[in-house]
C-alpha cells in the first residue's frame, strides 16, 4: 500500500518532468517551424539571448513567432483549465467551453464590441484600437461568457440531471449562435468575410499590449482557478457533500463562473472559438496522471495543454510549405479522435464520474 | 457531558416553500433531542418526510418555522465551516468520483480545518488514519473509489464523515444499496461508533429489523407527519410502530419483530407439529400458499414432521390417507389437490 502510492507518486513526477521537456521542446521547435525555417541553435540564441546575425530572422522570431507561441501556450492552459473547472463544476464529462455554449457566449460579446463600434468595424479592426479596445473585447467576450454560464447554471441548479443540462448548454449555445447568425445576415460581405476567418480561430496577430492583457487575463484566471482547488475536490463529491464539509457553494459556483468566464472571454475574444481543447485535455491530464486531485490536475493541464497546443499550432503552420491551416480546424482534427481515444481504450470518462 | 442534545428541534416545521404559493407541510410541530452516545434511527414508510426532516436537520434545506439548536448555538446562525466542524453527513446518491483513491475521498472530510490549498497537518493524518481504522476501510486505501463493492464505497463515506470529525453523524438511508451481512455490518459498526465515541449518530433507514436490534432510540415517522420517539420495544409494544406502517395485507408479529406479507385467510386450515426449526420453515412455506397453520390437533388435515437420522420427514394426514414426503417442495405440491378439492 505504502509502495504502491509512492510509485504512484514517482510515476507521477516522471510524467510531469517529461510533460516540461516536452513542453519546451515544442515551444522551440514551434519557433524554429515555419515558411521560413531557421535552424535550431539560432533560434535559441534568439529566444534566450535575444541576438541574431540575420535581423530578418530576429523579426521573424521576435514579432511575429514568439508572441504566436506564446498566445498557443497561453490559449493551451486557459482553455483546458476552463473545461476542467466545468467538468468539476457540472459533474459532466461532456462539459466544456464551447460544448456549453460559453465560446458563443464570448462570439456574442465579441459580436456586441463590432455592432456597438459601428458597422465598419470587425476583430482586425478592433485590433488596431489600442490597449482600450483590447480590454473592451475581454470585457464584452467574458460577459457573454458568464451570461451564457450563468443561464445555463441558473436551469442547472432546478434541473439536477446530467444530460438535460448538457442539452440545455447545447441550446442555449444555439440560441446564442442564432442571434450571431442574425447579425451577420444583415452584414456587409467583407464583414461576413472576416467574421468567418474570425470562426476558424487564429493564434498568430497578438502583439506588444494585445498580448499583455490576454495573457494578465489569463493569469488572473488561472490564479482563481487554483486557489479555488480545494473548494474544487469538494465539489467532486457533489453539491451536498462539499456543503456539508464548510463550503459555500453560491460563492464557489460564482468563483469558478468568473475563472471560467474570463478564460474562455479572453481567449476566444482574441484567438476565437477554438473547439476540443477544453474537453480533450482535462481528459488526457486525468488518464495520464490517474487523479481527480485538482491540485495537481490545475498545473498539469496547463502542462499538457501548452505541449497540445504548440503541436497545434506546429501543424497548423504546415512546415516546409507556404500554407497555413487554421488552428480550430487542427485542434478538432486531433482532439476529437483524442476523446474517442479516451474514453475507448482507458474507460477514463466512467472512472472520473461515476 | 451527557445533561445537554447535541441536537434538538423546537417546534420545528418542515416542508417546501413554491413560490408565492402555499407552502407544503411535510410535518409540524416537531420536537427533538438527540444526545451523545446514542444511536437513533429514523423510521416511516416512503413519502413520509424522512429525507426532508434529515435534509432540514443538516441545513441542506431551510426549516419552514421552529428552530434547530445544534451544540447549544442556533442552525441559522452557524456559519457553514463552523457547521461542518459540528455536523457531518453521509447522504444516499452515490458519490461520482472515481478517479479518487479511498484515502483521498477521506481525507476530503478534513476540508473544514486544512488551509487555502488543504494540505494535511499531522494532526489531519492522524485523524484520517483513525477513522479508516475504525471503518476497516485501510485495506484498500489506495484502490479507486470505482473498483469498490457498495458496501465498501459506504464504509469508505463514513470513514469520510469520521474524519470531519464532528460530535453528530447523520446518515440518509446508509444501507439502501447493500445486502444483508453489509447491512448488519454498517448497522453494527454505527452502534459500536455512537458507543465508544460518545458521537450522537441519527440514520434513517428501511431496514425495520436492524433498527429495532440497534438502535437506542427510535423516530418513528407516521404517513401523516406525526413523529413517535421512544425505546424500540415500547414502541413495538404500544402499538406506535403497526400504526406507522399501517397498510392492507400487512402484518406486524409483535412475537417476531417481522412483518408477514398476510394474505386474507380464506383457505384451509393445516396443523402441524415437529421440531421447531423444521415448523418455523415449513410454516412460512404454508403461509405462502394462503394455507392456515393452527395449533388445533382436531383439525382433519395435518402435518407431522418427524427427524429421522439423516433428513426429516412431513408426514401429511388428509383425514383418510397419510403420506409421506421428503422435501417441503413436494409437500407443496401434494397439497395443491386439497385446494382443488375445495
Amino acid at each position: 500500500m505504502q509502495i504502491s502510492s509512492q510509485s504512484y507518486s514517482n510515476s507521477r513526477r516522471l510524467i510531469i518532468i517529461g510533460l516540461s521537456v516536452l513542453a519546451v521542446l515544442f515551444f522551440l521547435l514551434d519557433i524554429m517551424l515555419g515558411s521560413v525555417s531557421i535552424p535550431f541553435g539560432e533560434v535559441v540564441r534568439i529566444v534566450f539571448l535575444g541576438e541574431s546575425d540575420t535581423t530578418a530572422w530576429l523579426f521573424i522570431i521576435e514579432k511575429i513567432r514568439l508572441p504566436k507561441a506564446i498566445t498557443a501556450i497561453i490559449v493551451g492552459c486557459g482553455l483546458s483549465v476552463s473545461g476542467l473547472q466545468m467538468q468539476t463544476l457540472f459533474r459532466n464529462p461532456l462539459a466544456g467551453p464551447s460544448e456549453l455554449g460559453i465560446t458563443a457566449g464570448a462570439g456574442l460579446g465579441v459580436a456586441a464590441v463590432m455592432l456597438t463600434s459601428g458597422s465598419t468595424a470587425s476583430i482586425y479592426a478592433i485590433r488596431q484600437l489600442g490597449v482600450s479596445g483590447s480590454w473592451l473585447i475581454v470585457v464584452m467576450a467574458s460577459l457573454g461568457a458568464a451570461l451564457v454560464l450563468s443561464m445555463v447554471l441558473l436551469i442547472a441548479g432546478r434541473i439536477k440531471d446530467n444530460v438535460i443540462l448538457l442539452i440545455v448548454g447545447v441550446m442555449v449555445g444555439t440560441i446564442t449562435v442564432s442571434v450571431i447568425s442574425i447579425w451577420q445576415y444583415f452584414s456587409q460581405p467583407e464583414e461576413l468575410q472576416e467574421y468567418i476567418l474570425w470562426t476558424f480561430g487564429s493564434l498568430g496577430g497578438i502583439v506588444q499590449y494585445h498580448l499583455y492583457v490576454l495573457s494578465g487575463v489569463v493569469i488572473v484566471g488561472l490564479l482563481i482557478a487554483f486557489s479555488s482547488s480545494k473548494a474544487l475536490n469538494a465539489m467532486l463529491l457533489g453539491e451536498n457533500y462539499a456543503r456539508s464539509m464548510g463550503l459555500t457553494v453560491g460563492k464557489t459556483r460564482f468563483i469558478i463562473m468568473a475563472s471560467t468566464s474570463l478564460l474562455t472571454g479572453s481567449i476566444t475574444a482574441f484567438c476565437g472559438p477554438i473547439g476540443f481543447v477544453g474537453i480533450a485535455i482535462p481528459h488526457i491530464t486525468r488518464s495520464l496522471l490517474g487523479t481527480s486531485d485538482h491540485r495537481i490536475l490545475i498545473p498539469c493541464c496547463c502542462l499538457v495543454g501548452t505541449v497540445l497546443m504548440l503541436i497545434c499550432d506546429i501543424i497548423s503552420q504546415m512546415p516546409g510549405t507556404q500554407t497555413v491551416l487554421p488552428i480550430n480546424v487542427v485542434t478538432s482534427l486531433l482532439g476529437a479522435p483524442v476523446v474517442i481515444w479516451v474514453i475507448v481504450s482507458r474507460n477514463n470518462l466512467r472512472s472520473s464520474f461515476s | 457531558m451527557n445533561d445537554t442534545p447535541l441536537l434538538s428541534a423546537r417546534n420545528l416545521t418542515i416542508g417546501y416553500k413554491n413560490g408565492k404559493r402555499e407552502p407544503r407541510i411535510v410535518s409540524e410541530a416537531l420536537n427533538l433531542d438527540l444526545w451523545p452516545g446514542q444511536l437513533v434511527c429514523l423510521l416511516g414508510p416512503n413519502g413520509a418526510g424522512k429525507s426532508t426532516l434529515m435534509r432540514t436537520l443538516s441545513g441542506l434545506q431551510p426549516a419552514l418555522s421552529g428552530e434547530i439548536i445544534i451544540d447549544n448555538e442556533s442552525l441559522v446562525n452557524l456559519k457553514p465551516v463552523d457547521l461542518a466542524q459540528k455536523l457531518s453527513l453521509v447522504l444516499t446518491e452515490r458519490i461520482e468520483a472515481g478517479n479518487l483513491t479511498v484515502r483521498e475521498l477521506v481525507a476530503l472530510g478534513r476540508t473544514p480545518y486544512t488551509g487555502w490549498l488543504g494540505t494535511l497537518s499531522e494532526i489531519d493524518k492522524e485523524k484520517i488514519d483513525w477513522s479508516m481504522g475504525a471503518t476497516d476501510t485501510k485495506r484498500y486505501a489506495g484502490r479507486r473509489m470505482n473498483e469498490l463493492s457498495d458496501g465498501e464505497r459506504q464504509k469508505v463515506m463514513l470513514a469520510r464523515a469520521l474524519a470531519q470529525d464532528t460530535k453528530l453523524i447523520l446518515l440518509d438511508e446508509p444501507t439502501a444499496h447493500l445486502d444483508l451481512p453489509n447491512r448488519v455490518e454498517m448497522m453494527r459498526l454505527l452502534h459500536n461508533l455512537a458507543r465508544q465515541t460518545n458521537k450522537a449518530i441519527l440514520l434513517s433507514t428501511h431496514e425495520l429489523d436492524l433498527a429495532l436490534q440497534a438502535a437506542d432510540k427510535l423516530w418513528l415517522m407516521h404517513p401523516d407527519g406525526k413523529l413517535v420517539s421512544g425505546v424500540p420495544e415500547d414502541l413495538v409494544l404500544n402499538g406506535s410502530f403497526e400504526a406507522a406502517f399501517i397498510k392492507n395485507g400487512f402484518h406486524f408479529d409483535r412475537n417476531t419483530g417481522t412483518f408477514t406479507i398476510h394474505k386474507e385467510a380464506s383457505s384451509t386450515p393445516i396443523y402441524l407439529s415437529g421440531k421447531t426449526n423444521l415448523v418455523f420453515w415449513t410454516k412460512r412455506a404454508l403461509q405462502r400458499e394462503d394455507y392456515i397453520v393452527s395449533d388445533d390437533p382436531v383439525l382433519p388435515h395435518k402435518i407431522e414432521i418427524i427427524e429421522s437420522e439423516e433428513s426429516p420427514v412431513w408426514i401429511f394426514d388428509n383425514g383418510l390417507t397419510t403420506k409421506k414426503h421428503l422435501n417441503i417442495s413436494e409437500l407443496i405440491a401434494d397439497l395443491q389437490h386439497i385446494k382443488k378439492v375445495k
